[in-house]
């Protein structure tokens, strides 16, 4: 065998590792187990549906209570899901996530079900501290604008701490990481700021900042920048010394080898920090809007808490849920873009 | 382009390395080599004794501590692109892919937009074509070797400094690898200084095979290889010059 032969072999294994994954076709029609499996989440409307007009409610309050919109909310529900399904028929990337939530849909349905039976239907979750996923849907509706305007505030917040953070932060960490005399200087800052909550810090924002707003940007900040300045220069630090000199013996700069060597080193480091810095912020930012805010959706929880509008705090937090877990998805999303050159990557 | 007059001339090379616990460790002292362009030097010796110190000296990545390295009449200061240097472990950058780690030399230097057409060359040169958008953890040993082979050959430099390349690699794929650093030697005539371990190799790629005594190392012999290419590695003069080269490795 000549070595040209050789080489074309290893050639050809190669690239049927590489492409074997890539033959799947993304229209094809469903099978009948697949297309049941995904009818499932219909039923648990269903029940929650029944469960609603059939049992009568108990009245603990002194005016009846007319509930009325969980039947439409569970109307589009059942639209929505609908309109997955159908595609879903056909496509089958989306039909391979729906058959894999569908009985997650399903149990997510019964949740409200038994809500709505311990609440409204038996009284013995005490209404109205606890209220049915009606009252919940109820004040949503009727209170969107404020939610809404308190939302944008928060995200205002919330973003603008972010990205003066984490950009300070890669900055800083790349800072430490390469120089010696801020090393020294900010080393020690890190190891007695950083592991204290920045809440801690909130009465001195106050007084300083003279406004709630600034001291909630400042509580972000804070919940960034520390862990993506002791993340990267950690990385940098501890960086595989070969990777340098690779880099010194092909011609590159100081300069060059920070930008193009060390930071991506970094990535992996980063994406953990990301993730360090978008929780810790949540954290931050709600306990600032808890301790002296006048705007911003803890604010908000706080208020309704005090007029007694339980429906409403439960909707705000229902909110809060769905704009964190939509943050963080995202965030991971990014993650996993920036990291996939990264051999057996743990994908969350 | 290389200027093919100028000498690699090491003279009285001692290099000591500082052992908190040890004390002082000599590890290469009162070395000599001598090498011209489109010449392959191989250097031989047992285990920590010395070989890939010398060459991270040239590479200009460790300072001596006696002695002298000059290329072409100019004492060697620091690490430059006109020093390639293949390493042990060839640790390609993971976030980069194939065609973007042969072009990470030629980027750095800003000589890139000039220089392109050379990646695509070195790609179809090294049997890599059509690997161009993998990413290091997507292709063998026997790749990456040729992806940090490349890597170096595409800068075009006056010296390529080889530590033990291909020890990693299969004997199959280390043959073809060998034969395609002939025809890289041929095509760019630098000087080649090649660390090996493997004397059937160090006698089918090298013009001289130089060999050196245990830690500290320092000259022990020379083997002028005066084969036309492609040898026969099966050949009675082949066999007889391993043998000789064997004998000299017998230190007691
Ligand atoms: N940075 C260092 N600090 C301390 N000692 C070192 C350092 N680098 C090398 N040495 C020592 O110097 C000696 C020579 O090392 P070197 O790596 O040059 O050996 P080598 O000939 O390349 O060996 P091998 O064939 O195993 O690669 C060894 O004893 C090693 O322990
Ligand atoms: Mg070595």
């Amino acid at each position: 065998m000549s070595s040209k032969d050789v080489i074309r072999e290893e050639l050809h294994k190669e690239e049927e590792r590489l492409f074997i994954k890539e033959k799947e076709p993304i229209i094809e029609r469903a099978s009948l187990r697949d297309a049941l499996k995904m009818l499932v989440p219909f039923a648990g409307m269903a029940i929650s549906a029944i469960e609603f007009v059939s049992l009568p409610q108990v009245h603990p309050l002194p005016v009846q209570y007319h509930a009325e919109t969980w039947l439409p909310t569970l109307g589009v529900c059942a639209v929505v899901y609908a309109l997955f399904y159908v595609f879903s028929l056909f496509v089958r990337p989306l039909r391979q996530k729906v058959a894999h939530f569908s009985w997650l849909i399903f149990a997510f349905f019964c949740f409200f079900t038994l809500q709505d039976f311990l609440t409204l239907r038996t009284g013995t979750l005490k209404l109205p501290f606890i209220p049915s996923p009606d009252k919940i849907v109820h004040e949503l509706i009727a209170n969107w604008d404020t939610i809404a305007m308190d939302a944008v505030s928060s995200m205002t917040t919330l973003f603008s701490g972010l990205v003066i953070g984490i950009s300070m932060g890669i900055v800083s960490g790349i800072a430490c990481g390469c120089v010696r005399l801020v090393d020294y200087w900010i080393n020690p800052l890190l190891k007695i700021i950083g592991p204290v909550p920045a809440l801690i810090w909130m009465p001195i924002f106050f007084v300083v900042f003279h406004s709630s707003n600034a001291a909630a940007l400042a509580a972000v900040f804070l919940a960034s920048w520390f862990p993506l300045t002791l993340m990267i220069s950690s990385a940098i630090k501890n960086i595989d010394k070969g990777l340098i000199e690779r880099a010194e013996t092909l011609g590159a700069s100081k300069f060059y080898i920070i930008l193009h060597v060390m930071l991506p080193n970094s990535i992996p480091h980063i994406a953990n920090a990301l993730f360090m810095a978008l929780s810790h912020s949540f954290g931050a930012m709600s306990a600032t809007e808890l301790c002296g805010a006048t705007s911003g959706l803890m604010f908000r929880i706080q208020y309704t808490r005090v007029m007694a509008n339980y429906g409403e705090v439960f909707a705000i937090i229902g909110v809060m849920i769905v704009i964190f877990a939509t943050l963080t998805a995202i965030m991971f999303a990014f993650r996993n873009w920036l990291l996939r050159w990264q051999k057996g990557l743990a994908r969350w | 382009m290389v200027d093919m007059d100028k000498k690699l001339v090491a003279k009285g090379v001692r290099r000591v390395f500082d052992d908190a616990e040890k004390g002082a460790l000599l590890a290469l002292h009162d070395f000599d080599l001598e090498a011209e362009h489109g010449e392959i030097v191989a250097l031989i010796g047992p285990s920590g004794c010395g070989k890939s110190t010398f060459l991270r000296l040239v590479a200009g990545l460790d300072k001596a501590q006696g002695g002298t390295i000059t290329y072409g009449g100019e004492e060697i200061k620091g690490p430059s692109y006109d020093r390639g240097f293949v390493f042990q472990e060839t640790n390609l950058y993971p976030w980069l892919t194939v065609e973007k780690n042969i072009a990470f030399g030629l980027k750095a230097r800003g000589v890139y937009k000039q220089q392109k057409d050379r990646v695509q060359q070195m790609i179809d040169l090294m049997g890599l074509t059509g690997f161009e958008k993998s990413y290091p953890h997507q292709i063998s040993g026997g790749m990456a070797a040729r992806v940090a082979i490349a890597q170096t050959f595409v800068q075009d430099p006056g010296i390529i400094l080889l530590d033990e390349p291909l020890s990693a690699l299969d004997a199959f794929t280390r043959a073809i690898i060998q034969d395609e650093i002939l025809k890289m030697r041929d095509r760019f005539k630098p000087i080649i200084l090649m660390v090996t371990h493997d004397i059937e190799e160090a006698v089918y790629m090298a013009d001289r095979v130089i060999v050196l005594t245990p830690r500290p190392g320092t000259n022990a012999g020379e083997v002028k290889i005066d084969m036309p290419h492609p040898r026969d590695r099966i050949s009675p003069e082949f066999i007889d010059l391993r043998h000789q080269i064997m004998d000299m490795l017998e230190f007691d």
